[in-house]
């Protein structure tokens, strides 16, 4: 069974339900990232709807940014 | 009620006497005893009391006529000396209370079964009634991994035999803390964001 999530593209995020894009932007507050934990924990906790695919994805980039840095 | 002794009665009682005596289980020892001369108000005040008619046993008595010392028809021997035992209500009640012990036990007898209904009901996953269920979305499932939750697509496909089935494609993976983040947003507690 596949556990391990990968980096989501727009079209594909775009292609899931809200339901699991805010689930989606709830883990990504759990990021080891700290940056991306926060920035992901203050967009959760405001009225997201269309802008929820863009910002994960941006969050995703950030997070393999960082990580690559480190 | 009132019974009134005199002297004479306290003499040894003849055959004929016996014959008359009340058994010695009719007579409840809280019979209250006077004297003869208190006999009269005592038993006029019961009777004021207990709205009867005035009572003919003390005159007969005080007219020393043993025969009539206990008549039958005097309020003496008719009852409120010996209350008759409602039995049948006892019966009864303890009938209810029989019937109400067996309902308790099948209540927690049922108890089990209810628990596993309620957890039916509430979609709750069994055994693990503590975590938090994600939330149900149109065309997925979820299944149970590890500590999380992994979302699996619904596609409907004809199999070779010709049977409609449905194929599973996997979605993604949840952490149980970010379902129970959901709904804490959803909920009350919010954490304090940057002004």
């Amino acid at each position: 069974m596949e556990n391990r999530n990968h980096k989501p593209s727009l079209e594909e995020v775009q292609s899931w339900p809200v339901p699991l894009q805010q689930l989606e932007l709830a883990m990504l507050c759990d990021s080891p990232v700290p940056l991306v934990a926060q920035q992901a924990q203050e967009h959760l906790f405001v009225e997201i709807s269309t802008a929820t695919p863009q910002l994960i994805c941006q969050l995703w980039e950030e997070q393999e940014r960082a990580q690559a840095v480190i | 009620m009132v019974r009134v002794i005199r002297d004479q009665d306290l003499d040894d009682p003849t055959i004929e006497e016996y014959v008359h005596f009340p058994t010695p289980g009719r007579l409840a020892p809280s019979v209250p005893v006077v004297a003869q001369d208190q006999a009269q108000p005592v038993a006029q005040s019961v009777a004021q009391a207990q709205n009867i008619e005035s009572v003919p046993v003390t005159d007969s008595v005080a007219q020393g006529q043993n025969s009539d010392r206990v008549p039958s028809s005097s309020p003496v021997a008719q009852s409120p000396i010996m209350p008759p035992v409602p039995v049948a209500h006892s019966v009864a009640q303890s009938r209810v209370s029989l019937v109400a012990q067996r309902s308790n036990r099948r209540s927690c007898a049922t108890s089990g079964t209810l628990a596993l209904r309620s957890a039916k009901i509430n979609n709750l996953p069994k055994g693990k009634s503590h975590t938090v269920p994600p939330p149900k979305i149109a065309g997925h499932e979820w299944r149970q991994a590890g500590a999380g939750w992994s979302l699996w697509r619904r596609v409907p496909t004809i199999s070779a035999t010709g049977k409609r089935t449905s194929e599973r494609k996997y979605v993604r993976y949840i952490t149980q803390s970010a379902i129970e983040r959901i709904y804490n947003r959803n909920g009350k507690s919010k954490p304090q964001t940057k002004s």
